[in-house]
Protein backbone atom coordinates (compact mmCIF):
# COMPACT_ATOMS: atom_id res chain seq x y z
CA UNK A 1 0.00 0.00 0.00
CA UNK A 2 1.60 3.06 -0.88
CA UNK A 3 -1.49 5.69 -1.42
CA UNK A 4 -4.73 6.15 0.25
CA UNK A 5 -7.61 8.00 -1.18
CA UNK A 6 -9.72 9.36 2.04
CA UNK A 7 -12.17 11.68 0.00
CA UNK A 8 -15.59 10.76 1.67
CA UNK A 9 -17.33 7.81 -0.42
CA UNK A 10 -20.28 10.04 -1.15
CA UNK A 11 -18.53 12.43 -2.63
CA UNK A 12 -16.81 9.95 -4.75
CA UNK A 13 -19.41 8.88 -5.96
CA UNK A 14 -21.44 11.90 -6.99
CA UNK A 15 -17.92 12.44 -8.62
CA UNK A 16 -18.14 9.56 -10.85
CA UNK A 17 -21.59 10.03 -11.77
CA UNK A 18 -20.11 13.57 -12.80
CA UNK A 19 -17.85 12.27 -15.12
CA UNK A 20 -20.14 9.70 -16.29
CA UNK A 21 -22.81 11.97 -17.17
CA UNK A 22 -20.04 14.07 -18.66
CA UNK A 23 -18.72 11.16 -20.79
CA UNK A 24 -21.96 10.16 -21.77
CA UNK A 25 -22.74 14.34 -22.82
CA UNK A 26 -19.29 13.95 -24.91
CA UNK A 27 -20.16 10.51 -26.54
CA UNK A 28 -23.73 11.89 -27.21
CA UNK A 29 -22.14 14.83 -28.87
CA UNK A 30 -20.08 13.12 -30.97
CA UNK A 31 -22.62 10.41 -31.77
CA UNK A 32 -24.38 13.67 -33.54
CA UNK A 33 -21.60 15.35 -34.81
CA UNK A 34 -21.08 12.06 -36.71
CA UNK A 35 -24.66 11.39 -37.51
CA UNK A 36 -25.43 14.56 -39.00
CA UNK A 37 -23.39 13.90 -42.45
CA UNK A 38 -24.86 10.63 -42.78
CA UNK A 39 -27.96 12.65 -42.05
CA UNK A 40 -27.55 14.76 -44.64
CA UNK A 41 -26.61 12.01 -47.34
CA UNK A 42 -29.45 10.25 -46.08
CA UNK A 43 -31.61 13.10 -47.02
CA UNK A 44 -30.01 14.15 -50.33
CA UNK A 45 -30.24 10.45 -51.50
CA UNK A 46 -34.02 10.51 -50.25
CA UNK A 47 -34.35 13.66 -52.12
CA UNK A 48 -32.58 12.94 -55.17
CA UNK A 49 -34.39 8.89 -55.10
CA UNK A 50 -37.63 10.12 -54.68
CA UNK A 51 -37.41 12.78 -58.61
CA UNK A 52 -39.80 10.31 -59.95
CA UNK A 53 -42.20 9.69 -57.37
CA UNK A 54 -42.56 13.70 -57.29
CA UNK A 55 -43.12 13.92 -61.05
CA UNK A 56 -45.90 11.27 -60.95
CA UNK A 57 -47.68 13.16 -58.03
CA UNK A 58 -47.12 16.32 -59.71
CA UNK A 59 -48.75 14.19 -62.84
CA UNK A 60 -51.40 12.88 -60.56
CA UNK A 61 -52.57 16.07 -59.27
CA UNK A 62 -53.00 17.66 -62.91
CA UNK A 63 -54.88 14.99 -63.82
CA UNK A 64 -56.84 15.26 -61.15
CA UNK A 65 -57.41 19.22 -61.58
CA UNK A 66 -57.87 18.17 -65.41
CA UNK A 67 -60.64 15.65 -64.16
CA UNK A 68 -62.31 18.22 -62.42
CA UNK A 69 -62.45 20.49 -64.76
CA UNK A 70 -63.61 17.93 -67.28
CA UNK A 71 -66.45 17.36 -64.82
CA UNK A 72 -67.70 20.76 -64.33
CA UNK A 73 -68.36 21.33 -67.46
CA UNK A 74 -69.83 17.53 -68.32
CA UNK A 75 -72.01 18.91 -65.26
CA UNK A 76 -73.18 22.17 -66.85
CA UNK A 77 -73.55 20.19 -70.32
CA UNK A 78 -75.84 17.63 -68.57
CA UNK A 79 -78.02 20.74 -66.78
CA UNK A 80 -78.28 22.43 -70.32
CA UNK A 81 -79.42 18.63 -71.58
CA UNK A 82 -81.55 18.37 -68.88
CA UNK A 83 -83.45 21.94 -69.79
CA UNK A 84 -83.58 20.94 -73.09
CA UNK A 85 -85.32 17.62 -72.42
CA UNK A 86 -87.64 19.83 -70.06
CA UNK A 87 -88.49 21.85 -72.83
CA UNK A 88 -88.55 18.85 -75.29
CA UNK A 89 -90.72 17.08 -73.28
CA UNK A 90 -93.18 20.12 -72.91
CA UNK A 91 -93.48 20.77 -76.64
CA UNK A 92 -93.43 16.88 -77.25
CA UNK A 93 -95.86 15.73 -74.46
CA UNK A 94 -98.54 18.35 -75.81
CA UNK A 95 -102.16 17.11 -75.52
CA UNK A 96 -103.96 16.29 -78.80
CA UNK A 97 -106.15 19.02 -78.84
CA UNK A 98 -108.15 17.88 -82.15
CA UNK A 99 -109.65 15.10 -79.88
CA UNK A 100 -111.09 17.73 -77.61
CA UNK A 101 -112.55 19.42 -80.03
CA UNK A 102 -113.90 16.15 -81.42
CA UNK A 103 -115.74 15.52 -78.16
CA UNK A 104 -116.93 18.86 -77.85
CA UNK A 105 -118.34 18.85 -81.23
CA UNK A 106 -120.06 15.48 -80.52
CA UNK A 107 -121.65 16.52 -77.41
CA UNK A 108 -122.94 19.74 -78.74
CA UNK A 109 -125.16 18.64 -80.28
CA UNK A 110 -128.05 20.43 -83.07
CA UNK A 111 -129.31 23.00 -80.73
CA UNK A 112 -125.67 24.68 -79.93
CA UNK A 113 -123.62 26.51 -82.00
CA UNK A 114 -120.44 27.56 -80.46
CA UNK A 115 -119.00 31.15 -81.59
CA UNK A 116 -115.40 31.26 -79.64
CA UNK A 117 -112.90 28.68 -78.18
CA UNK A 118 -110.68 30.20 -75.94
CA UNK A 119 -107.87 27.94 -74.60
CA UNK A 120 -105.46 28.99 -71.80
CA UNK A 121 -102.55 27.59 -70.22
CA UNK A 122 -101.61 28.00 -66.81
CA UNK A 123 -98.26 27.45 -66.26
CA UNK A 124 -97.38 24.45 -63.79
CA UNK A 125 -97.20 26.29 -60.31
CA UNK A 126 -96.33 24.00 -56.59
CA UNK A 127 -99.26 22.56 -55.53
CA UNK A 128 -99.45 23.12 -51.99
CA UNK A 129 -97.58 19.85 -49.56
CA UNK A 130 -100.55 20.16 -47.01
CA UNK A 131 -103.52 20.26 -49.54
CA UNK A 132 -105.58 17.28 -50.81
CA UNK A 133 -105.42 17.41 -54.33
CA UNK A 134 -108.98 16.45 -55.63
CA UNK A 135 -109.73 15.08 -58.83
CA UNK A 136 -113.30 14.55 -59.18
CA UNK A 137 -112.76 13.31 -62.80
CA UNK A 138 -110.77 10.60 -61.60
CA UNK A 139 -113.22 9.34 -59.27
CA UNK A 140 -110.49 8.25 -56.42
CA UNK A 141 -109.30 10.76 -53.98
CA UNK A 142 -105.62 12.00 -54.29
CA UNK A 143 -102.52 10.99 -51.83
CA UNK A 144 -102.51 13.85 -49.27
CA UNK A 145 -99.21 15.43 -48.95
CA UNK A 146 -98.38 14.69 -52.35
CA UNK A 147 -96.20 18.03 -53.17
CA UNK A 148 -96.45 18.27 -57.14
CA UNK A 149 -95.77 20.90 -59.82
CA UNK A 150 -99.48 20.95 -61.79
CA UNK A 151 -100.39 22.77 -64.95
CA UNK A 152 -103.92 23.73 -65.80
CA UNK A 153 -105.77 24.22 -69.11
CA UNK A 154 -109.27 26.57 -68.83
CA UNK A 155 -111.76 26.10 -71.70
CA UNK A 156 -114.05 29.69 -72.39
CA UNK A 157 -116.52 28.57 -74.49
CA UNK A 158 -119.13 31.29 -75.90
CA UNK A 159 -122.03 30.26 -78.20
CA UNK A 160 -125.81 30.59 -78.60
CA UNK A 161 -128.23 27.54 -78.26
CA UNK A 162 -132.16 27.41 -78.99
CA UNK A 163 -133.15 27.71 -75.48
CA UNK A 164 -131.47 27.17 -72.15
CA UNK A 165 -132.42 23.83 -71.79
CA UNK A 166 -129.97 23.14 -74.83
CA UNK A 167 -127.28 24.67 -72.50
CA UNK A 168 -127.76 22.91 -69.47
CA UNK A 169 -127.95 19.67 -71.52
CA UNK A 170 -124.75 20.64 -73.47
CA UNK A 171 -122.98 21.79 -70.53
CA UNK A 172 -123.91 18.50 -68.76
CA UNK A 173 -122.33 16.36 -71.84
CA UNK A 174 -119.45 18.27 -70.99
CA UNK A 175 -119.30 16.90 -67.20
CA UNK A 176 -119.59 13.94 -68.67
CA UNK A 177 -117.10 13.28 -71.05
CA UNK A 178 -114.67 12.89 -67.84
CA UNK A 179 -111.83 15.07 -69.17
CA UNK A 180 -113.52 18.33 -66.87
CA UNK A 181 -112.47 18.86 -63.83
CA UNK A 182 -114.55 22.08 -63.70
CA UNK A 183 -117.31 22.92 -66.19
CA UNK A 184 -119.33 26.45 -64.73
CA UNK A 185 -121.98 27.84 -66.43
CA UNK A 186 -120.40 31.65 -66.11
CA UNK A 187 -123.73 33.41 -67.97
CA UNK A 188 -126.71 33.18 -70.16
CA UNK A 189 -128.66 35.92 -71.68
CA UNK A 190 -130.97 35.97 -74.33
CA UNK A 191 -129.71 37.53 -77.75
CA UNK A 192 -130.91 38.26 -80.77
CA UNK A 193 -129.17 36.68 -83.80
CA UNK A 194 -130.58 37.68 -87.10
CA UNK A 195 -134.03 38.44 -85.94
CA UNK A 196 -134.45 34.99 -84.28
CA UNK A 197 -134.01 35.39 -80.28
CA UNK A 198 -131.76 32.99 -79.26
CA UNK A 199 -129.93 32.22 -75.50
CA UNK A 200 -126.48 32.78 -75.55
CA UNK A 201 -124.48 31.29 -72.97
CA UNK A 202 -120.51 31.58 -71.60
CA UNK A 203 -119.33 28.22 -70.20
CA UNK A 204 -115.96 27.83 -68.24
CA UNK A 205 -114.05 24.62 -68.33
CA UNK A 206 -111.14 23.54 -66.29
CA UNK A 207 -109.61 20.56 -67.65
CA UNK A 208 -107.89 18.24 -64.80
CA UNK A 209 -104.69 19.45 -62.96
CA UNK A 210 -101.98 17.58 -64.80
CA UNK A 211 -99.20 16.91 -62.67
CA UNK A 212 -95.63 17.17 -63.95
CA UNK A 213 -92.29 15.72 -62.75
CA UNK A 214 -90.59 18.96 -60.99
CA UNK A 215 -87.78 20.35 -62.45
CA UNK A 216 -84.87 19.96 -60.93
CA UNK A 217 -85.11 23.57 -59.21
CA UNK A 218 -88.26 22.58 -57.30
CA UNK A 219 -86.98 19.53 -55.96
CA UNK A 220 -86.34 21.63 -52.70
CA UNK A 221 -89.42 22.20 -52.24
CA UNK A 222 -91.52 19.24 -54.27
CA UNK A 223 -91.52 15.76 -54.63
CA UNK A 224 -92.04 14.00 -57.51
CA UNK A 225 -96.12 12.57 -57.56
CA UNK A 226 -96.98 9.03 -57.69
CA UNK A 227 -98.07 7.50 -60.70
CA UNK A 228 -101.51 7.27 -59.98
CA UNK A 229 -101.80 11.13 -59.45
CA UNK A 230 -101.27 12.15 -62.98
CA UNK A 231 -104.87 12.68 -64.88
CA UNK B 1 -1.93 9.86 -13.40
CA UNK B 2 0.95 10.14 -15.62
CA UNK B 3 0.25 7.77 -18.87
CA UNK B 4 -2.83 9.66 -19.78
CA UNK B 5 -3.25 11.16 -23.14
CA UNK B 6 -2.40 14.44 -21.70
CA UNK B 7 1.13 12.85 -20.50
CA UNK B 8 0.74 15.42 -17.37
CA UNK B 9 0.09 13.95 -13.77
CA UNK B 10 -2.08 15.71 -11.47
CA UNK B 11 -0.72 18.32 -9.36
CA UNK B 12 0.68 17.52 -6.15
CA UNK B 13 -0.07 19.83 -3.40
CA UNK B 14 1.39 19.65 0.05
CA UNK B 15 -0.20 22.78 1.93
CA UNK B 16 1.92 23.24 4.82
CA UNK B 17 1.83 26.12 7.84
CA UNK B 18 4.01 28.53 5.96
CA UNK B 19 4.27 27.38 2.30
CA UNK B 20 2.11 26.13 -0.31
CA UNK B 21 4.14 23.37 -2.34
CA UNK B 22 3.25 21.99 -5.57
CA UNK B 23 4.81 19.80 -8.39
CA UNK B 24 3.77 18.28 -11.44
CA UNK B 25 5.08 15.88 -13.35
CA UNK B 26 5.14 14.95 -17.39
CA UNK B 27 6.77 11.98 -18.75
CA UNK B 28 8.62 12.31 -22.25
CA UNK B 29 10.67 9.89 -24.13
CA UNK B 30 13.44 10.25 -21.98
CA UNK B 31 11.78 9.81 -18.78
CA UNK B 32 9.87 11.70 -16.13
CA UNK B 33 10.42 15.57 -16.14
CA UNK B 34 9.53 18.23 -13.64
CA UNK B 35 6.89 20.17 -15.97
CA UNK B 36 6.00 22.63 -12.87
CA UNK B 37 7.16 23.26 -9.50
CA UNK B 38 6.02 26.10 -7.12
CA UNK B 39 6.46 27.15 -3.33
CA UNK B 40 4.05 30.11 -2.98
CA UNK B 41 4.72 31.78 0.59
CA UNK B 42 1.46 32.18 2.90
CA UNK B 43 0.28 35.59 3.55
CA UNK B 44 -1.80 34.35 6.88
CA UNK B 45 -1.34 31.81 9.49
CA UNK B 46 -3.06 28.60 8.27
CA UNK B 47 -3.24 25.27 9.40
CA UNK B 48 -0.99 22.52 7.55
CA UNK B 49 -3.40 20.98 5.00
CA UNK B 50 -6.10 23.63 5.47
CA UNK B 51 -6.30 26.00 3.10
CA UNK B 52 -7.86 29.36 3.77
CA UNK B 53 -10.64 30.07 1.13
CA UNK B 54 -8.90 33.61 -0.36
CA UNK B 55 -5.64 30.92 -0.69
CA UNK B 56 -8.13 28.25 -2.85
CA UNK B 57 -9.33 31.14 -4.66
CA UNK B 58 -6.39 32.34 -6.05
CA UNK B 59 -4.77 28.89 -6.12
CA UNK B 60 -5.72 28.03 -9.51
CA UNK B 61 -4.86 31.54 -11.00
CA UNK B 62 -1.47 30.92 -9.52
CA UNK B 63 -1.07 27.47 -11.06
CA UNK B 64 -1.84 28.73 -14.33
CA UNK B 65 0.29 31.50 -14.44
CA UNK B 66 3.19 29.30 -12.90
CA UNK B 67 2.92 26.32 -15.86
CA UNK B 68 1.02 23.73 -14.41
CA UNK B 69 -1.49 21.75 -16.96
CA UNK B 70 -5.11 21.18 -16.15
CA UNK B 71 -7.10 21.25 -12.95
CA UNK B 72 -6.41 18.01 -10.80
CA UNK B 73 -4.97 18.19 -7.84
CA UNK B 74 -3.71 15.04 -4.97
CA UNK B 75 -3.78 17.19 -1.73
CA UNK B 76 -1.94 15.44 1.63
CA UNK B 77 -4.89 15.63 4.46
CA UNK B 78 -3.80 17.79 7.40
CA UNK B 79 -1.34 15.39 10.03
CA UNK B 80 -2.77 16.66 12.78
CA UNK B 81 -6.29 15.49 11.54
CA UNK B 82 -5.20 12.30 10.43
CA UNK B 83 -6.15 9.58 12.10
CA UNK B 84 -4.28 6.44 12.27
CA UNK B 85 -2.99 3.39 14.50
CA UNK B 86 -1.92 0.02 14.34
CA UNK B 87 -4.41 -2.94 15.29
CA UNK B 88 -4.41 -6.47 15.88
CA UNK B 89 -7.62 -7.98 13.94
CA UNK B 90 -8.99 -11.47 13.85
CA UNK B 91 -7.19 -13.17 10.71
CA UNK B 92 -8.46 -13.57 7.58
CA UNK B 93 -9.20 -17.40 7.64
CA UNK B 94 -11.57 -16.65 10.31
CA UNK B 95 -14.29 -14.81 7.92
CA UNK B 96 -14.69 -11.98 10.01
CA UNK B 97 -15.26 -8.60 9.03
CA UNK B 98 -12.02 -7.26 8.70
CA UNK B 99 -13.04 -3.79 7.78
CA UNK B 100 -15.50 -3.59 9.90
CA UNK B 101 -13.71 -4.22 12.52
CA UNK B 102 -11.11 -1.50 11.90
CA UNK B 103 -13.63 0.74 11.09
CA UNK B 104 -14.73 0.45 14.38
CA UNK B 105 -11.43 0.30 16.40
CA UNK B 106 -10.28 3.75 14.69
CA UNK B 107 -13.70 5.41 15.49
CA UNK B 108 -13.29 4.47 19.37
CA UNK B 109 -9.52 5.06 19.78
CA UNK B 110 -10.60 8.95 18.06
CA UNK B 111 -13.79 8.73 19.80
CA UNK B 112 -16.03 9.42 16.66
CA UNK B 113 -18.73 7.76 15.06
CA UNK B 114 -17.93 5.01 12.69
CA UNK B 115 -19.74 6.54 9.93
CA UNK B 116 -17.85 9.31 9.94
CA UNK B 117 -14.75 8.66 8.55
CA UNK B 118 -13.15 7.67 5.90
CA UNK B 119 -11.09 4.65 5.98
CA UNK B 120 -8.12 2.77 4.13
CA UNK B 121 -6.35 -0.39 6.03
CA UNK B 122 -3.60 -2.28 4.66
CA UNK B 123 -1.68 -5.46 6.42
CA UNK B 124 2.02 -5.50 8.15
CA UNK B 125 4.18 -8.07 7.55
CA UNK B 126 3.64 -10.72 10.02
CA UNK B 127 5.97 -10.13 12.87
CA UNK B 128 7.48 -11.81 16.17
CA UNK B 129 4.42 -11.60 18.05
CA UNK B 130 1.23 -11.19 15.04
CA UNK B 131 0.60 -14.77 14.76
CA UNK B 132 -2.28 -15.55 16.07
CA UNK B 133 -4.14 -12.48 13.85
CA UNK B 134 -3.83 -9.62 11.17
CA UNK B 135 -2.17 -6.64 12.02
CA UNK B 136 -3.41 -3.94 10.13
CA UNK B 137 -2.28 -0.39 9.54
CA UNK B 138 -5.07 1.99 9.36
CA UNK B 139 -5.31 5.53 8.18
CA UNK B 140 -8.63 7.43 8.49
CA UNK B 141 -10.18 10.92 8.18
CA UNK B 142 -13.48 12.37 9.25
CA UNK B 143 -15.73 13.75 7.17
CA UNK B 144 -16.00 16.91 7.87
CA UNK B 145 -12.61 17.28 7.69
CA UNK B 146 -12.36 15.97 4.29
CA UNK B 147 -14.92 18.00 2.97
CA UNK B 148 -13.53 21.32 4.60
CA UNK B 149 -10.04 20.59 3.17
CA UNK B 150 -12.06 19.95 -0.94
CA UNK B 151 -14.53 22.48 -0.73
CA UNK B 152 -12.15 25.67 -1.05
CA UNK B 153 -10.23 23.50 -3.51
CA UNK B 154 -13.32 22.74 -5.79
CA UNK B 155 -14.83 26.38 -5.34
CA UNK B 156 -12.17 27.94 -7.33
CA UNK B 157 -12.65 25.27 -9.82
CA UNK B 158 -10.06 22.36 -8.81
CA UNK B 159 -10.87 18.91 -9.46
CA UNK B 160 -9.14 16.94 -6.12
CA UNK B 161 -8.68 13.02 -7.43
CA UNK B 162 -7.21 12.16 -4.15
CA UNK B 163 -6.68 12.68 -0.96
CA UNK B 164 -4.15 11.17 0.42
CA UNK B 165 -1.92 11.21 3.54
CA UNK B 166 1.29 12.98 2.97
CA UNK B 167 3.53 10.34 4.26
CA UNK B 168 2.48 7.92 1.49
CA UNK B 169 3.19 10.19 -0.98
CA UNK B 170 6.77 10.59 0.56
CA UNK B 171 7.03 6.82 0.59
CA UNK B 172 5.64 6.56 -3.36
CA UNK B 173 9.26 8.54 -4.04
CA UNK B 174 11.51 6.49 -1.49
CA UNK B 175 9.80 3.53 -3.58
CA UNK B 176 11.76 5.30 -6.48
CA UNK B 177 15.22 5.96 -4.74
CA UNK B 178 15.04 2.30 -3.21
CA UNK B 179 17.45 0.59 -5.28
CA UNK B 180 18.93 -1.99 -3.31
CA UNK B 181 17.13 -4.80 -1.45
CA UNK B 182 19.51 -4.99 0.88
CA UNK B 183 18.10 -2.26 3.02
CA UNK B 184 14.17 -3.01 3.59
CA UNK B 185 14.09 -0.96 6.29
CA UNK B 186 13.46 2.59 5.47
CA UNK B 187 13.38 5.81 7.86
CA UNK B 188 10.86 8.93 6.79
CA UNK B 189 12.11 12.05 8.63
CA UNK B 190 9.63 14.57 7.62
CA UNK B 191 11.01 18.14 9.64
CA UNK B 192 8.36 20.60 9.29
CA UNK B 193 7.61 23.78 10.49
CA UNK B 194 4.44 22.75 12.84
CA UNK B 195 5.75 19.29 13.64
CA UNK B 196 8.62 15.86 12.72
CA UNK B 197 6.90 13.16 11.38
CA UNK B 198 8.53 9.99 11.77
CA UNK B 199 7.73 6.80 9.56
CA UNK B 200 9.35 3.69 8.76
CA UNK B 201 8.79 1.36 5.86
CA UNK B 202 9.72 -2.46 5.19
CA UNK B 203 10.47 -2.36 1.57
CA UNK B 204 7.77 -0.26 0.63
CA UNK B 205 4.69 -1.12 3.33
CA UNK B 206 4.32 1.73 5.27
CA UNK B 207 4.31 -0.32 9.00
CA UNK B 208 5.23 2.86 11.79
CA UNK B 209 4.38 6.57 12.02
CA UNK B 210 4.40 9.22 15.02
CA UNK B 211 3.95 12.62 14.32
CA UNK B 212 6.07 14.87 16.47
CA UNK B 213 4.21 18.10 16.90
CA UNK B 214 7.20 19.41 19.79
CA UNK B 215 9.59 18.65 17.22
CA UNK B 216 9.12 21.25 14.51
CA UNK B 217 11.17 23.85 13.60
CA UNK B 218 7.97 26.39 14.97
CA UNK B 219 9.11 25.02 18.50
CA UNK B 220 13.22 25.30 17.54
CA UNK B 221 12.35 29.05 16.31
CA UNK B 222 10.13 29.92 19.68
CA UNK B 223 13.41 28.61 21.80
CA UNK B 224 16.23 30.38 19.61
CA UNK B 225 13.83 33.80 20.34
CA UNK B 226 13.28 32.60 24.32
CA UNK B 227 16.43 31.82 25.37
CA UNK B 228 18.56 33.84 23.21
CA UNK B 229 16.86 36.88 23.76
CA UNK B 230 16.84 37.30 19.79
CA UNK B 231 14.21 38.84 17.34
CA UNK B 232 12.21 36.39 15.13
CA UNK B 233 13.95 37.70 12.04
CA UNK B 234 17.16 36.38 13.89
CA UNK B 235 16.15 33.57 14.59
CA UNK B 236 14.91 32.86 11.42
CA UNK B 237 18.29 33.49 9.94
CA UNK B 238 19.95 30.93 12.46
CA UNK B 239 17.57 28.13 11.39
CA UNK B 240 18.41 29.25 7.63
CA UNK B 241 22.18 29.81 7.33
CA UNK B 242 23.79 28.83 10.52
CA UNK B 243 22.27 25.57 11.44
CA UNK B 244 24.94 23.37 13.30
CA UNK B 245 27.23 23.73 10.33
CA UNK B 246 30.86 24.52 10.29
CA UNK B 247 31.15 26.11 7.26
CA UNK B 248 30.63 29.92 8.41
CA UNK B 249 31.48 33.37 7.19
CA UNK B 250 33.56 35.47 8.69
CA UNK B 251 30.70 37.62 9.79
CA UNK B 252 29.10 34.65 11.49
CA UNK B 253 31.71 33.52 13.36
CA UNK B 254 32.17 36.93 14.95
CA UNK B 255 28.62 36.64 16.37
CA UNK B 256 28.71 36.55 20.00
CA UNK B 257 25.22 34.24 20.11
CA UNK B 258 27.00 31.91 17.81
CA UNK B 259 27.83 29.09 20.29
CA UNK B 260 24.69 29.38 22.08
CA UNK B 261 22.45 29.11 19.01
CA UNK B 262 24.54 26.04 17.85
CA UNK B 263 24.16 24.57 20.87
CA UNK B 264 20.03 25.40 20.74
CA UNK B 265 20.03 23.62 17.24
CA UNK B 266 22.54 21.10 18.39
CA UNK B 267 19.84 19.97 20.88
CA UNK B 268 16.77 20.05 19.06
CA UNK B 269 18.70 17.87 16.57
CA UNK B 270 19.70 15.66 19.14
CA UNK B 271 15.81 15.41 20.05
CA UNK B 272 14.91 14.00 16.83
CA UNK B 273 17.60 11.76 16.50
CA UNK B 274 16.64 9.70 19.63
CA UNK B 275 13.19 9.99 18.54
CA UNK B 276 14.19 8.53 15.40
CA UNK B 277 16.21 5.88 16.62
CA UNK B 278 13.99 4.88 18.88
CA UNK B 279 11.18 4.51 15.61
CA UNK B 280 13.52 2.36 14.27
CA UNK B 281 14.14 0.33 16.76
CA UNK B 282 10.83 -0.12 17.43
CA UNK B 283 9.72 -1.22 14.62
CA UNK B 284 12.50 -3.11 13.44
CA UNK B 285 12.44 -5.03 16.77
CA UNK B 286 8.37 -5.52 16.21
CA UNK B 287 8.57 -6.80 12.59
CA UNK B 288 11.40 -8.76 12.28
CA UNK B 289 13.55 -6.89 9.78
CA UNK B 290 17.07 -7.27 9.65
CA UNK B 291 19.49 -5.40 7.91
CA UNK B 292 21.13 -1.55 7.94
CA UNK B 293 18.40 1.03 7.69
CA UNK B 294 18.54 4.00 5.55
CA UNK B 295 17.02 7.29 6.98
CA UNK B 296 15.47 9.47 4.44
CA UNK B 297 14.81 13.20 5.62
CA UNK B 298 12.39 15.79 3.57
CA UNK B 299 10.59 19.40 4.73
CA UNK B 300 12.10 22.28 5.81
CA UNK B 301 14.41 20.72 8.90
CA UNK B 302 16.26 19.09 6.20
CA UNK B 303 17.92 22.41 4.68
CA UNK B 304 18.95 23.24 7.67
CA UNK B 305 23.09 23.67 7.72
CA UNK B 306 24.48 20.91 9.34
CA UNK B 307 21.33 19.47 10.85
CA UNK B 308 21.22 16.32 8.85
CA UNK B 309 24.61 15.30 9.61
CA UNK B 310 24.31 15.91 13.31
CA UNK B 311 21.16 13.77 13.51
CA UNK B 312 23.25 11.17 11.64
CA UNK B 313 26.15 10.80 14.35
CA UNK B 314 23.60 10.82 16.83
CA UNK B 315 21.47 7.87 15.51
CA UNK B 316 24.29 6.00 13.74
CA UNK B 317 22.01 5.82 11.17
CA UNK B 318 22.71 6.57 7.17
CA UNK B 319 20.45 9.63 6.22
CA UNK B 320 20.20 11.49 3.40
CA UNK B 321 17.52 14.37 2.21
CA UNK B 322 14.99 13.74 -0.36
CA UNK B 323 14.34 16.02 -3.58
CA UNK B 324 11.98 15.99 -6.23
CA UNK B 325 15.02 16.30 -8.41
CA UNK B 326 16.12 12.82 -7.27
CA UNK B 327 13.33 11.07 -9.21
CA UNK B 328 13.14 13.17 -12.28
CA UNK B 329 14.57 15.78 -14.53
CA UNK B 330 14.38 19.32 -13.25
CA UNK B 331 13.10 22.35 -15.35
CA UNK B 332 15.08 24.45 -17.14
CA UNK B 333 14.01 28.13 -15.47
CA UNK B 334 16.94 28.35 -12.50
CA UNK B 335 14.30 29.21 -10.11
CA UNK B 336 12.60 26.00 -10.60
CA UNK B 337 15.43 24.25 -10.93
CA UNK B 338 16.32 25.52 -7.18
CA UNK B 339 12.97 24.17 -6.36
CA UNK B 340 13.72 21.18 -7.80
CA UNK B 341 16.27 20.81 -5.49
CA UNK B 342 14.54 21.91 -2.18
CA UNK B 343 13.39 19.19 0.30
CA UNK B 344 10.43 20.82 1.30
CA UNK B 345 8.91 20.06 -1.77
CA UNK B 346 9.71 16.22 -1.48
CA UNK B 347 6.05 15.40 -0.22
CA UNK B 348 4.36 17.39 -3.09
CA UNK B 349 6.41 15.27 -5.59
CA UNK B 350 5.03 12.21 -3.79
CA UNK B 351 1.48 12.97 -4.14
CA UNK B 352 2.22 13.61 -7.45
CA UNK B 353 2.63 10.60 -8.41
CA UNK B 354 -0.17 8.75 -8.09
CA UNK B 355 0.26 5.28 -6.48
CA UNK B 356 -0.73 3.19 -9.83
CA UNK B 357 1.99 5.98 -11.84
CA UNK B 358 4.64 5.30 -8.84
CA UNK B 359 4.01 1.40 -9.31
CA UNK B 360 4.63 1.59 -13.11
CA UNK B 361 7.87 3.79 -12.52
CA UNK B 362 8.98 1.66 -9.65
CA UNK B 363 8.68 -1.24 -12.04
CA UNK B 364 10.40 0.59 -14.99
CA UNK B 365 13.29 1.53 -12.68
CA UNK B 366 13.84 -1.97 -11.70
Amino acid sequence: MNGVNLIPASRRELAARRSRIRAWAVILAGVAILSAPAAAAFRAMWYLDSGPARLAIAAAQTETQDSGARLLKVRGETAKLNQAEMASRMVGEHPDWSLLLQAINLVRGDSVALESFDLRFTPPVAAAAAAPATSPTAGTEAKPTVAAVSERYTVNMRGIATDLSRVMTFVGRLEGLGVMERVAMKQSRAENNRGVVVTGFDVECTLADRLVAPTPKDTATAEVPAPGDRP
Amino acid sequence: MIGRASGYSAIGLDVGSRCIKAVQFARSRKGLNISAIACIERSGKGERGTLLAAEAGSLREVFARQGFRGRAVVLAGAPGRMLSGVMELPPRSSGAPIDQIARMELARANGCPPDSLELSWWELPAGKRAQDGTHVFAVGLRHADAHEAIDGLEAAGMEVRALDSGTLGISRLCALLSTSPATPVTGLLDIGWSGTSVAVLLGTTLVYQRLLPEMGMSHLHSRLVSELLIDAEAAEFVIRRVGVSNELSEEQRNWELLEDARSVVADHADSISAELKASLSYATRRHDATGAASVLASGGGASVPGLLDRVQRASEERIRAIRPADIAASPKDPLAATLAMDPRLACAAGLALEPTAALQLEAATA
